[in-house]
């Protein structure tokens, strides 16, 4: 039973108003410019409407489905990768104390607050070096290296959250340490893993820079297809793409949402511990 | 204040059945139950966290205010402790300098004297306890409401917060409604006692007529009352009919009434005329206790308590020994 | 759970000194290969670059290993400097204010607007080029908006809409990041906002406090960490971005990475310590701005006030 002022209640809901138009404006005309190519002022839409961008995508010198494919299994190949080295790094910061976590902790988030562009010389060195690894890999250690610091993050914080307990009292029953990680810590880690999954694999496919670097341009991603039509101004191609691009991300979307959804009711029907649960369940 | 048929639903599943309750301006009302018979429920609904899904509330003097203290104090962790109490005035809108001095000198009540600029984690668990009181009592409420509030502490605080808090009512007055399922702290304080069960209010009378007389053998199990047998049952110990009224068909007595004789019935010459009977078993459990022992008679696979004063004639394990009931003392009611 | 003898063993094993020892460096063994990882390449690749830029060049004819920094002690470089980082710092606090708004909207309606979350969540999907040239087509003279505008009767031609790109302010880059650096902060603090108010709203409630109460008196001074930090993120972030600027901006108005980037391809390689340079001084700053957030955490908490 909440008091609230009923005085400056349209203030808020004109500010949220704003900004969801600001934020889905842009949308509308990237899809009206993949569908035709000429839109001159002052047109609000335009007159002659044309598939041609969309069969050019399709067509095989679209590179569409090339693209698509190369994406998705980088951004997999990274997902991988930061699970393996992750997942142990978080669980032992979280868990372990241990002398300079703090620098261990700004070294692993460090890609979050050192600008980019001062490693990118850096890692073109490198990547000339590593030219004897798998183009796919080598593109894949790029990403991992911007996308670590989210997944580390998210995984550490919701270690934090899970605290001890249950751990330890699994341990005094003598489970072992492995069997204590899949079956208790794994499933209560599910939500901020999700969240950090679908982090890495949403900026692994918007990378261009460390694809184009490390791959030297063979490597085609989604990206790399699009970003040569930005610059030579061709919107409705541009658009197009993009709406190609943007179509994966958005069913994407939809499944983490989903998956997060079946979470919380299953963690509902079998009463596991949450604040929120616990709160609307108390019979005492 | 009042409760009129007052239910209240969480998720379409009923917590609270048409409760009918009432609280005296100044007394302590003390509320007992199990877990999970919806003590907090309707804590919370009272104190308005809660929507009522029907009935009435309504004060003597139109309306009243609540305040709520939660089994965890709940301190805000980056407030200071004078911070923490003027809370209350600050959402009210009190000057800044005015809170404080108010605060500061509500401290005394507290016996918190010096801690004023302490932060919540520097405290003591009874401590914290006590700025969480203080924060709820500072703004006068009409009722407090307390949900176990000493739960999470060691049992000499217990004690402790308990006179404290009672010294305290006494001498400011306000009306509490306390929820504990400790039947010490209950009887330490209570001007009166209610016990529910199952989200149903049992009964309410003062602790001695709960006691003397339990509205049901639920309310008897829950209050752990001693030795309770059918009416039948202490019948055929007595070996006779009972002048007992027919509604009345369960009875306990005090492990402190009951007395271990021997054979020879030595005891039963110290009170003559007093009518009643001795009936023989076999010595199963004995703990000690403060006063002397408490020792658990198996008689025809009934377990009855008695209460030795004195250490000195303790009795062995699966010795047989005789008990001694007198009548006058046992207390009968319905079942 | 092993079983007669195998669980007499492995006690016994347990107890060894060994067993103690290596148990210790359990926790060591686990972070390695991601604090490797990140070191050799990451911190590795900084360090080159910034031995790159130390490097003397004998061709111009100069010795001296720090001629890239001093070629940038003039007032041209200041200027951008300021630019830079006043974008950046706008940027960074526009979004962090703006991020919180809605993120206390969204919690305080998230059991009945869920779909809104994933409403202010769809930026996040779209790479920062992309974004710029979104938002290029938005608020261009001859863009969506002018054209709206010019059908409302708002303006007669697209000249007499407002320059938001290229301008002389920067607003056209300023929004661009806005639109994708908000759903960021959104997303950070979000989590955090919903468990403060499930944890505290009782509390409040209880002492009378109202909604709006709770949430500037409890929830935002604990979320300031968090929500300072989200922000330095976005400062860091737009400090070192290339995308936007390069796109929305005029190459005079002077933001850095762009200028770096223009002397590394334009001038070849002997410029290129320069470029180095430029982009380390804006680590620098970033760095230094991290610092002095932590050390006015550190003077916040030193009073004895702990949060988490």
């Amino acid at each position: 039973m909440v008091k609230s002022s009923k005085g400056f209640r349209v203030l808020p809901i004109l500010f949220i108003i704003i900004m969801i138009l600001f934020l889905t404006l842009p949308f509308i005309p990237l899809v009206i410019w993949s569908l035709t190519k000429q839109w001159p002022w002052p047109l609000l839409l335009p007159e002659k409407w044309s598939l041609d961008s969309w069969n050019y995508l399709f067509s095989v010198s679209g590179r569409v489905g090339e693209g698509l494919l190369n994406s998705f299994l980088v951004a997999a190949i990274t997902l991988i990768g930061n699970i393996i080295i992750g997942i142990p790094a978080a669980r032992a910061l979280a868990k372990y104390e241990m002398k300079g976590k703090m620098i261990v902790f700004m070294i692993l988030l460090s890609p979050l607050f050192i600008p980019y562009t001062v490693s990118i010389m850096g890692m073109y060195d490198i990547a000339i070096r590593f030219n004897f690894l798998n183009q796919y890999v080598s593109v894949a250690f790029a990403h991992i290296l911007v996308t670590l610091p989210y997944f580390v993050a998210a995984i550490w914080f919701q270690f934090r959250l899970i605290g001890q307990s249950l751990q330890e009292a699994a341990s005094s029953l003598g489970a072992s340490e492995w069997k204590i990680f899949l079956w208790i810590e794994c499933p209560l880690l599910l939500p901020s893993f999700l969240l950090g999954s679908m982090l890495v694999i949403v900026i692994s496919l918007s990378q261009y820079l460390p694809t184009w670097i490390m791959s030297g341009g063979t490597l085609i991603t989604i990206p790399l297809v699009i970003f040569p039509f930005a610059s030579s101004g061709n919107s409705s191609l541009v658009s197009a793409y993009s709406l190609a691009f943007f179509g994966p991300i958005l069913v994407l979307l939809m499944v983490y949402y989903f998956l997060l959804r079946i979470n919380s009711r299953k963690n509902r029907r079998l009463g596991v511990s949450n604040r929120e649960a616990r709160a609307s369940n108390d019979t005492d | 204040m009042k409760l009129e048929q007052v239910t209240i639903q969480i998720n379409q599943e009923t917590i609270i059945h048409s409760l009918d309750l009432t609280v005296l301006p100044g007394e302590i009302f003390v509320l007992m139950g199990p877990s999970g018979s919806g003590k907090t429920t309707l804590l919370k609904g009272i104190a308005g966290l809660l929507p009522l899904t029907s009935g009435k509330q309504s004060w003597e003097n139109g309306t009243g205010t609540t305040g709520l203290v939660f089994q965890e104090p709940r301190l805000f962790p980056h407030l200071t402790v004078l911070e923490n109490i003027a809370f209350g005035l600050r959402v009210k809108g009190m000057a800044a300098k005015e809170r404080k001095a108010r605060a500061l000198d509500f401290l005394k009540n507290l016996q918190l004297d010096s801690l004023g600029n302490r932060y919540p984690h520097q405290l003591s668990g009874g401590q914290q306890q006590r700025v969480s009181l203080g924060r709820t009592l500072i703004l006068n409420p009409d009722l407090i409401l307390l949900d176990e509030p000493f739960a999470s502490l060691d049992t000499p605080l217990r004690k402790d917060l308990i006179d404290w808090l009672y010294d305290l009512q006494r001498k400011l007055g306000f009306a509490i409604l306390w929820v504990t399922h400790y039947i010490d702290e209950a009887l330490a304080v209570a001007d009166r006692v209610g016990v529910i069960l199952e989200g149903r209010l049992q009964q309410i009378g003062s602790p001695f007529k709960i006691f003397q007389q339990p509205a049901s053998e639920k309310i008897a199990q829950f209050l752990s009352l001693p030795n309770r047998f059918s009416r039948e049952q202490w019948c055929s110990w007595f070996g006779r009919e009972l002048p007992i009224l027919e509604s009345l068909n369960m009875g306990w007595v005090d492990s402190n009434h009951l007395q271990l004789v021997d054979s020879d019935s030595r005891l039963i010459s110290n009170s003559i005329g007093e009518p009643a009977c001795i009936i023989s078993g076999v010595v199963s459990k004995v703990k000690p206790s403060r006063d002397g022992c408490s020792v658990t008679v198996s008689v025809n696979s009934q377990l009855l308590d008695v209460n030795i004063i004195g250490w000195k004639t303790i009795p062995g394990l699966k010795e047989i020994i005789s008990i001694r009931i007198p009548f006058e003392k046992i207390h009968w009611y319905s079942e | 759970m092993s079983n007669g003898w195998n669980g007499v063993g492995w006690r016994m094993w347990q107890n060894t000194k060994k067993f103690l020892q290596l148990n210790r460096y359990k926790g060591l063994l686990a972070i390695l290969p991601a604090l490797l990882f990140m070191l050799i390449f990451f911190i590795g690749g900084l360090f080159h670059s910034i031995s790159l830029s130390l490097q003397s060049q004998p061709l111009i004819g100069t010795t001296d290993r720090f001629w890239a920094y001093n070629e940038l002690l003039n007032p041209a470089f200041y200027r951008s400097l300021g630019v830079t980082v006043g974008l950046a710092a706008a940027t960074a606090i526009l979004s962090g204010v703006m991020g919180l708004l809605v993120a206390l909207f969204l919690a305080e309606r998230r059991r009945k607007w869920k779909w809104l979350q994933i409403i202010f969540q769809l930026p996040i999907g779209i790479p920062h080029l992309l974004s710029a040239y979104l938002l290029m087509q938005v608020l261009m003279q001859s863009g969506w908006l002018a054209r709206i505008a010019f059908h409302l009767g708002l303006v007669d031609s697209f000249e007499a809409f407002p320059v938001l790109i290229h301008d002389d302010w920067g607003i056209g880059v300023i929004l661009a990041y806005l639109w994708k650096e908000v759903p960021f902060m959104v997303l950070f603090i979000y989590p955090f906002i919903v468990k403060l108010i499930e944890d505290w709203q009782e509390t409040a409630q209880v002492l009378g406090g109202t909604f709006s109460q709770t949430v500037s008196w409890v929830v935002v001074p604990i979320l300031m960490p968090m929500w300072v930090g989200g922000m330095w993120i976005v400062f860091a972030f737009t400090l070192g971005s290339y995308e936007i600027p390069a796109l929305l901006a005029r190459t005079s108005f002077g933001v850095i990475p762009v200028i770096a980037f223009q002397e590394y391809s334009q001038f070849g390689l002997e410029r290129q310590p320069i470029a180095i340079a430029m982009n380390m001084v804006l680590s620098v700053i970033s760095f230094l701005a991290g610092c002095l957030l932590i050390y006015l955490q550190l003077r916040w908490y030193k009073k004895g006030r702990r949060v988490w």
